[in-house]
């Protein structure tokens, strides 16, 4: 008997559930219809390009609301009893199923009559709640006029579309900055697309350039953010292009001087003294010329080919002019010191700050000594001392000049030549000039490259520009990626020069070119290398 | 008890409404729920203006039901002597003793006619008797008969020379009753009974102990949960005092029904449904009560009495929420 009851009340209530689930659903989904409805009438006068998605989005909110309220308030089984008693019932379902294991005598008496009156009773029918009309009409009233809305063409929807347009190409090139951003934040590297001929990945960018690139690239994407039109965006990507090559220009300039100071500091060996030995050169050193070059930036950034000539200049006078010296560290801290310093100091016997940077000389028969002033301005001292054979000496000096540039050169050496001499010495010598050229090369000279020199404007072969740069970087340059300047030109054998270095200088003695007081260690020096 | 005499009792009580309706013409709902007060032991309150057969219904219900009738007229000068009792001095055998004349409340049905005539201090006589059932005279309990209930009228526009109930009387009545004026097809049926000589025969449909019977059938009537939490939730909505009371309380009434409200409504609720052939009570049951039990423990502030209302209106607010 009671199973009977339950049985009734039990498929009560899973009506009752399915008509609470399709209410609430209707009444939510109906809200939400309206709500739709409205964001796409507000979307017919004030751009929102999202309107139809929003709508959407809170059409199925409401649905799924709808679902969940349905779930969460159906009726339990003595709801669903109560609910069933409302139909007509009068408690009896109610009272029957609180009092079901109860089994006096009025229990029972009520349980039959519960039966009884259950016995035909149409509770099912009774049970039918019909759809609200309300919520339908609200439901299908909101829907056609969110179909209206949505085929109804406006200006700001026509406007909306436009800034859509506009936020993907700004969100497009939001992501490209961020893109670079986390390049840069993760290699800590930056690779300029500019500089990649000159392949700079190896350089590291200093911190505070990280940090400006980063601001750059934040302070873009703000104002990205907040452009207002196309043409707006056009014109904050042009500036900001416009930026990045300002930026990505003065990270050249740095990264050229970073090098250049790099190269400067590396130690050299100088270049050879005379085979004959009566003029043998000490070790040449560029240290600390070629970073003075490099925090000395200066004019001469075009110093392509000219330096090169510059270098002949170095070989030709020989004897330490200043304005060779300082062009030879100018074109590049690591040649010039090779060249200007090192190089020319070995193989200027007997002199001793003659020039810029071209001292430290030591010679047979020559002893340097005392001060010499450039030819310019440069200025220089040195002291030597020379024995062996008829003359020998060492000296050492250094010297400094300044034109484009001033160089200082020490050497002290010692030799004998002539009859039968030997020298050696060392020397020191160091100029910094100006230019930004990409004088990344150094000097590699051995004592097996003793009896060469450089051909100017001759470009040497590729092994001869692997030498290894300063001390912070590795300079791994090809030939190809030269720019002329700071490369080591072509080199010979110095006697295949010789007659001709030895003939232009005496040429210019003959026209009073070279001061008296000069001369006549220049004759000495062609004359002690066998070039009348 | 068994279902058998269950059948028979509510038989029994058809039959005794039956009887009574053939006396008192056209007050069918009073009958019904003066019966109910019997049924559930409770004294009633009937109020109407003069002639409207008050009094003739209590003398119906007591001859169909054989309950032993007992009548006081409620005048200014009534003591509750008059209504108790009292103890009167007799000589026998040249000694004088004390003997306790029983009063008219010594009846199973007392008929309290214009109650609110009497001195608060003579209704307060009735007091006693009609909540415990027990009469107190000189330190000496009586015991009233069972089943004892009084039934009491009072006439509501004659204010003159009246002394309104006090509330502690009010509330030991479990139903007010409204005698209305019949409609003139009553009342022609009415006349025809009392003026023209065809007055009608009433039997004894029951006695006093099948009424005792009935109840403690009435008393174990099922009732669902969700309906007695409605018939509490009724009698605490009067209350203005109390958080939640609706606004029509905490605006027009000054004190809210006592808990023999809800007694009253429960046990007269489970009458209508025995009454009606159910076993179990229903809400229609309890708010077909309500208004009998409610109205008179109501009491109105002075702003509903200025604006006319009654606290049947009130109560009427309180079901419809």
């Amino acid at each position: 008997m009671e199973e009977r009851i339950l049985r009734v009340i039990r498929q009560a209530r899973r009506q009752l559930c399915l008509q609470v689930l399709r209410d609430k659903s209707l009444f939510w989904i109906g809200a939400a219809s309206s709500l739709a409805a409205l964001v796409l009438f507000v979307a017919l006068f004030i751009p929102l390009y999202q309107a139809k998605w929003i709508a959407a989005g809170i059409l199925a909110a409401g649905f799924l609301a709808g679902l969940a309220a349905g779930v969460m308030r159906r009726p339990g089984i003595q709801e669903a009893a109560e609910c069933a008693d409302r139909t007509g019932l009068q408690e009896h379902l109610s009272t029957a199923l609180e009092r079901q294991e109860q089994e006096d005598l009025f229990s029972q008496l009520q349980r039959e009559e519960t039966l009884c009156l259950l016995e035909g009773y149409p509770l099912k029918e009774r049970l039918k709640k019909p759809i609200s009309r309300r919520h339908l009409a609200v439901f299908g009233g909101s829907m056609i006029l969110s179909f209206l809305f949505l085929l109804i063409p406006t200006r700001a929807k026509l406007l909306a579309e436009k800034q859509h347009d506009l936020l993907q190409a700004k969100q497009e090139e939001i992501e490209k900055l961020e893109e670079k951003l986390e390049e840069l934040e993760e290699l800590g590297q930056l690779e300029l697309p500019e500089l990649a001929d000159l392949d700079l990945k190896g350089l590291e960018l200093p911190e505070e350039d990280r940090e400006s690139w980063k601001q750059m690239l934040s302070e873009g994407m703000e104002e990205l953010k907040e452009a207002a039109d196309d043409q707006d965006l056009a014109e904050m990507v042009k500036r900001l292009e416009k930026k990045e090559e300002q930026l990505v220009e003065a990270l050249r300039q740095q990264q050229m001087q970073q090098l250049a100071g790099n190269k400067g500091d590396t130690s050299q060996p100088a270049n050879p003294a005379s085979p004959s030995g009566e003029n043998q050169p000490g070790e040449g050193q560029s240290g600390g010329a070629g970073s003075d070059g490099s925090d000395r930036q200066g004019e001469r950034s075009d110093a392509e080919g000219g330096d090169g000539k510059n270098g002949e200049n170095d070989q030709k006078t020989g004897n330490g002019e200043k304005e060779n010296g300082g062009n030879g560290a100018g074109m590049s801290g690591a040649v010039a010191g090779n060249i200007g310093a090192g190089g020319i100091a070995g193989m200027s016997p007997g002199t001793a700050g003659t020039g810029a940077s071209y001292t430290a000389i030591a010679s047979t028969g020559n002893p340097g000594d005392g001060n010499q002033e450039g030819n310019t301005s440069g200025n220089g001292n040195g002291t030597g001392s020379g024995n062996g054979g008829n003359q020998g000496g060492s000296g050492n000096g250094n010297g400094a000049g300044g034109e484009n540039g001033t160089g200082s050169g020490a050497g002290n050496g010692n030799g004998s030549g002539g009859n039968g001499g030997g020298g050696n010495g060392t020397g020191d010598g160091g100029g910094w000039n100006q230019g930004s050229a990409v004088g990344i090369e150094r000097e590699h000279t051995s004592t097996l490259e003793q009896e060469t020199v450089i051909l100017p404007g001759e470009v040497a072969e590729g092994d001869r520009l692997t030498g290894t740069a300063g001390s912070e970087g590795n300079s791994y340059l090809s030939p190809d990626q030269v720019r002329g300047e700071g490369y080591a030109g072509q080199k010979t054998e110095y006697e295949a020069v010789l007659g001709g270095y030895s003939e232009k200088a005496y040429g210019q003695i003959e026209r009073n070119e070279i001061p008296s007081e000069m001369q006549d260690i220049v004759k000495k020096y062609f004359s002690g290398l066998g070039g009348n | 008890m068994t279902e058998e005499r269950i059948e028979e009792i509510k038989k029994r009580i058809h039959q005794a409404e039956e009887e009574i309706g053939k006396g008192i013409i056209g007050q069918k709902e009073i009958i019904q729920q003066v019966l109910l007060a019997m049924l559930a032991g409770g004294n009633v309150l009937l109020e109407g203006v003069p002639g409207l057969g008050k009094t003739q219904l209590v003398k119906t219900i007591s001859q169909v039901m054989g309950l032993q009738f007992g009548r006081i007229q409620f005048t200014p000068d009534l003591m509750p002597a008059d209504v108790t009792g009292t103890n009167l001095i007799l000589q026998e055998n040249g000694q004088n003793t004390f003997r306790f004349e029983k009063g008219p409340i010594f009846a199973n049905l007392v008929l309290a006619d214009e109650i609110n005539r009497a001195t608060p201090k003579t209704q307060s006589a009735l007091l006693e008797a009609m909540q415990e059932g027990t009469v107190t005279v000189s330190k000496e309990t009586y015991s009233l008969p069972q089943p004892f209930l009084v039934l009491a009228t009072q006439n509501p526009i004659e204010n003159e020379g009246t002394y309104p109930l006090p509330e502690a009387q009010l509330d030991r009545f479990l139903l007010k009753l409204l005698v209305r004026f019949p409609a003139e097809a009553e009342l022609k049926q009415i006349m025809a009974v009392t003026v023209g000589g065809k007055a009608p025969v009433l039997q004894c449909c029951m006695e006093g102990a099948e009424l005792l019977e009935a109840r403690e059938i009435i008393r174990e009537l099922p009732m669902s949960e969700s309906v007695e939490d409605y018939v509490l939730h009724l009698v605490v909505s009067t209350h203005p005092e109390l958080a939640g009371a609706p606004e029509v309380v905490k605006q027009y009434v000054t004190c809210g029904a006592s808990p023999r409200a809800a007694q009253a409504m429960i046990l007269t609720a489970k009458g209508r449904a025995f009454l009606s052939g159910r076993m179990n009570v229903a809400y229609e049951d309890v708010n077909a009560v309500a208004y009998p039990a409610l109205r008179h423990r109501l009491i109105l502030n002075y702003e509903a009495v200025s604006e006319g209302l009654q606290a049947d209106d009130i109560i009427r607010q309180l079901l419809t929420q």
